[in-house]
C-alpha cells in the first residue's frame, strides 16, 4: 500500500501522535510500571508462595491465613492481623479528629488578625517539615524511662514515673485505676482502649502533622468574606453560633478535604511507629510492646522485611490495606460529603 | 438567676448602645477596650504557649546534644548545658561505621538526581496535557491523577519484588532472572519515586494559566513546543515549577521506608537510615544521638526556613504532601 502523505499530513501526524507520545513516555512507562502494574503483581504474588522469588503457587492459601489470623488465638487474644486491625483502628480514630479538632481551633485564633503570624505559623509547622526519624528520635529522648524530661516533670509533681513507650497496658483502664475506679478483665479489648506506647505514638503523630492541619484550615479561613461575619454578628450571634453556624459551614469543604487526606495517611502510618517503638536503642523493635503499636503497615514491613519466606503474604496483606483504604474513601465520600456545604 | 438575669440586663444594654458609643460616657468606651484588649493578650498567651509546646522537643534535642555524658544523665535534668560541648557534633559526625559524611552524600545524589527526573518527566508530561490535541488525552490524565489514589504501602511489597527483576541490570538475564536486579541500588532507591501525579497536576494547571495568545505568538516566530516549554512557559512558571523541587526534594530527604527494603549496604543508604542505625548502636549516648539528630533535623528546617512562603502556599493550594 504506498501511501503518499503530503507534507502537511505528515507534520500533523506529528503533532497528533508522535510528539505527544515522545513527551509523555517516560511519567507513563515509569507510571505504569511502578504505580500501577505494581497493584497487579501484588495480587499476583499474593497467590504465591514467594521468597525471594516465586516458589509455589497456592491459590488463595495467603488469604485464608489473614482469616485465620483474624480471629483469636487459644488464649483469647487475637491474632496478628486482628490485632493489627484493632491497632490501626485506635490510631486512626484518635489522631484523626483530634488533629483536626486542635487544628481548627488554632487556626480560628491564628485567624484573629494576630501580629507576628508568621512566625507563629511557623512555629507550629516545623514539626511537620521535620524527618520523622529526627523528631520521632527527640520524642524518644523526651519519653526515657530513666532520664527522659516527662518522668522528671511527673516527679516534679510528685506523681510515679511511666515507662511510656515499653508500656503495653491499656490506657483505659489504667486512667480507671488512678481515678479509683475498679475495670473487669471481662469487657472486650477495644473498650480498654490503646496501649499507654501506643497513646504516646499518637501523641507525637498529632503534633507531627498538626502544622500541616492549621496552614490548611487557615488558608480556608481566608476565603471565608468578612462581611457574612460582620452581617453575623451585626444580628447578635455569639461566638458558639459563629462557629457553628457560619465559620464551619463555610470551612466545611477544607475540613472533609483534610479528612480524607488525613485519614488516608493515618491508615498507612509507618514511620513514626517504626521510629518511636524501634529507635533510640532501648524499644524491642517495630510494634513492640507486645505487638501493642502492631498497625497494617507495620505488620506488611514485619513479613516483608523480617520473616524471610513470607513475601507473598505481605502481599496479600497489601492487598488488604489498598481495599480497606479504597473503601474508607468511598464511605468518607458518601456520608461525608452530603454535609458539606459547597457554594 | 437573679444575677444572671442582670447580667443578662447589663450586656443587653452595652450591646444596646454600641451603636451609640462614640457620644455615650467615655468610661463604657474605656471598659469595652480594655475588655478586648484583655482578650487580645488571652489570645497571644495561648498562641505562645501552644508554639513552645510545639517547638520544646527541638529545644530539647539540641540542649541534649551539647551536654556532656554525665550532665545529659542527670536526674533532674539541667535546662541548658553548664558548659556547651561543641565537640559532640564532631564525634557524632564520625561515630557511624562509614561516618555521617557518607550518608549524607547519598541522600544528597538520591535528592537531586530523583527530584531532577521528576521534574523533568513532569515539565513534559504537564506541557503534552496542557498545550498538545491528542486522542485521549483527558482519558490519559485522569488515569495518571488516579495513581494518586494507589496508597504508597500498597506498592512497597510488589515493587520490592519488580526492582529485583528488572533485566540485564545486577547481574540478570534479558526476562529478568538470575541477579538481584536494582535491589541494593541508587537506581532502584530512586526511580519508582520519579513520576509524581502530584507535580504533573501542579505543573499542568499553572501551564493552562497562561494564555494560548503566547503560544500563537511564538508559532508565528516558527518555535517548536519545546522551544516554547523551555524559553516562555517555564520561566512564566517559576513559582509552581520551584514548588514542585522543594517537595520533591524534601520528600526524598525525609524518606525511611523505602530505602529501608530497597538497599541492604550501609554504604548507599540515605541519612534517616544513618541515623536509624546510630541510633541503634548508640542509642544509649544520648547526648551524641541528639547532636547526630540535630544534624539531620537542621538542614531541612533551614532549607524550609529560606522557603516557607511558597512551600505554605504550594501545599494550601494543592494540599498534597510529596
Amino acid at each position: 500500500m504506498a501511501v503518499d502523505l503530503s507534507i502537511r499530513a505528515r507534520r500533523r501526524r506529528m503533532e497528533r501522535i508522535w510528539l505527544p507520545a515522545l513527551y509523555l513516555a517516560p511519567t507513563l512507562v515509569l507510571l505504569g510500571l511502578f504505580d500501577i502494574y505494581p497493584i497487579f503483581l501484588s495480587a499476583w504474588i499474593s497467590l504465591w508462595r514467594w521468597g525471594i522469588k516465586a516458589e509455589e503457587f497456592i491459590g488463595f492459601d495467603n488469604y485464608t491465613r489473614i482469616f485465620e489470623e483474624l480471629g483469636s488465638k487459644p488464649g483469647g487474644a487475637p491474632g496478628e492481623v486482628g490485632q493489627s486491625l484493632l491497632v490501626t483502628a485506635f490510631y486512626v480514630l484518635g489522631t484523626v479528629p483530634a488533629t483536626i479538632a486542635i487544628a481548627f481551633v488554632i487556626a480560628n485564633m491564628l485567624n484573629a488578625r494576630v501580629r507576628f503570624l508568621a512566625p507563629l505559623r511557623t512555629a507550629y509547622f516545623i514539626p511537620y517539615i521535620t524527618s520523622t526519624v529526627a523528631a520521632g528520635l527527640a520524642f524518644v529522648w523526651l519519653l526515657n524511662p530513666q532520664v527522659g524530661v516527662a518522668n522528671a516533670t511527673l516527679k516534679a509533681f510528685g506523681l510515679p514515673a511511666q515507662q511510656w513507650l515499653l508500656d503495653p497496658e491499656p490506657v483505659v483502664p489504667k486512667l480507671f485505676s488512678i481515678a479509683g475506679i475498679g475495670w473487669s478483665d471481662q469487657l472486650p479489648a477495644f473498650l480498654a482502649g490503646p496501649s499507654v506506647a501506643l497513646t504516646c505514638v499518637m501523641v507525637f503523630s498529632i503534633w507531627n502533622t498538626l502544622g500541616f492541619a492549621v496552614v490548611i484550615i487557615l488558608a480556608g479561613l481566608t476565603t471565608i468574606d468578612t462581611q457574612v461575619k460582620e452581617a453575623a454578628r451585626m444580628d447578635g450571634a455569639n461566638s458558639w453560633q459563629m462557629a457553628t453556624r457560619i465559620t464551619i459551614p463555610l470551612v466545611s469543604p477544607t475540613l472533609f478535604f483534610l479528612l480524607v487526606v488525613s485519614t488516608i495517611r493515618s491508615f498507612q502510618s509507618f514511620n513514626e511507629i517504626f521510629v518511636l517503638t524501634s529507635g533510640g536503642g532501648y524499644g524491642a523493635g517495630a510494634g513492640s510492646p507486645l505487638d501493642t503499636t502492631l498497625t497494617l503497615p507495620v505488620l506488611i514491613f514485619r513479613h516483608l522485611y523480617e520473616r524471610p519466606g513470607s513475601v507473598g503474604f505481605a502481599a496479600a496483606l497489601s492487598m488488604l490495606l489498598f481495599v480497606l483504604l479504597l473503601g474508607v474513601t468511598l464511605l468518607q465520600f458518601r456520608f461525608a460529603e452530603r454535609r458539606v456545604h459547597y457554594d | 438567676m437573679a444575677i444572671q438575669s442582670i447580667a443578662r440586663d447589663q450586656r443587653d444594654s452595652t450591646d444596646s448602645s454600641k451603636p451609640a458609643a462614640r457620644t455615650s460616657t467615655p468610661s463604657s468606651d474605656e471598659l469595652g477596650r480594655w475588655r478586648r484588649r484583655a482578650g487580645r493578650v488571652i489570645l497571644y498567651l495561648l498562641l505562645a504557649a501552644g508554639a513552645a509546646i510545639m517547638l520544646f522537643p527541638f529545644f530539647w534535642m539540641v540542649s541534649s546534644s551539647l551536654k556532656t555524658f554525665q550532665e545529659v544523665n542527670l536526674s533532674p535534668p539541667t535546662l541548658f548545658p553548664a558548659d556547651p560541648q561543641w565537640s559532640n557534633y564532631a564525634d557524632a559526625w564520625t561515630a557511624p561505621p562509614s561516618g555521617f559524611a557518607r550518608y549524607f552524600l547519598n541522600s544528597l545524589l538520591v535528592a537531586v538526581v530523583g527530584t531532577s527526573l521528576q521534574l523533568f518527566t513532569g515539565l513534559t508530561a504537564a506541557y503534552a496535557f496542557a498545550r498538545m490535541k491528542f486522542r485521549f488525552n483527558n482519558l490519559l490524565f485522569v488515569i495518571v491523577l488516579a495513581t494518586m489514589m494507589i496508597p504508597f504501602e500498597a506498592k512497597i511489597v510488589p515493587n520490592y519484588v519488580l526492582i529485583r527483576q528488572i533485566p540485564l541490570t545486577g547481574g540478570n538475564d534479558l526476562l529478568g532472572a538470575g541477579g538481584s536486579g536494582l535491589y541494593d541500588t541508587y537506581a532502584g532507591m530512586i526511580l519508582p519515586g520519579v513520576a509524581s501525579a502530584f507535580a504533573i497536576f501542579l505543573l499542568r494547571q499553572a501551564f493552562m494559566a497562561i494564555p494560548r495568545d503566547y503560544w500563537d505568538a511564538v508559532r508565528m516566530d516558527g518555535a517548536s513546543h519545546w522551544t516554547f516549554l523551555w524559553r516562555v512557559l517555564i520561566p512564566m512558571t517559576m513559582p509552581a515549577v520551584l514548588t514542585v523541587v522543594l517537595f520533591g526534594f524534601l520528600a526524598r530527604w525525609n524518606e525511611l521506608l523505602w530505602p529501608l527494603i530497597a538497599t541492604q549496604s550501609e554504604s548507599i543508604r540515605p541519612v534517616q537510615l544513618g541515623l536509624m542505625s546510630f541510633s541503634g548502636d548508640e542509642g544509649s549516648l544520648y547526648h551524641l544521638l541528639m547532636a547526630a539528630t540535630t544534624l539531620v533535623a537542621i538542614p531541612g528546617i533551614i532549607f524550609f526556613l529560606f522557603v516557607q512562603r511558597r512551600f505554605i502556599e504550594g501545599l494550601t493550594a494543592f494540599g498534597v504532601k510529596g
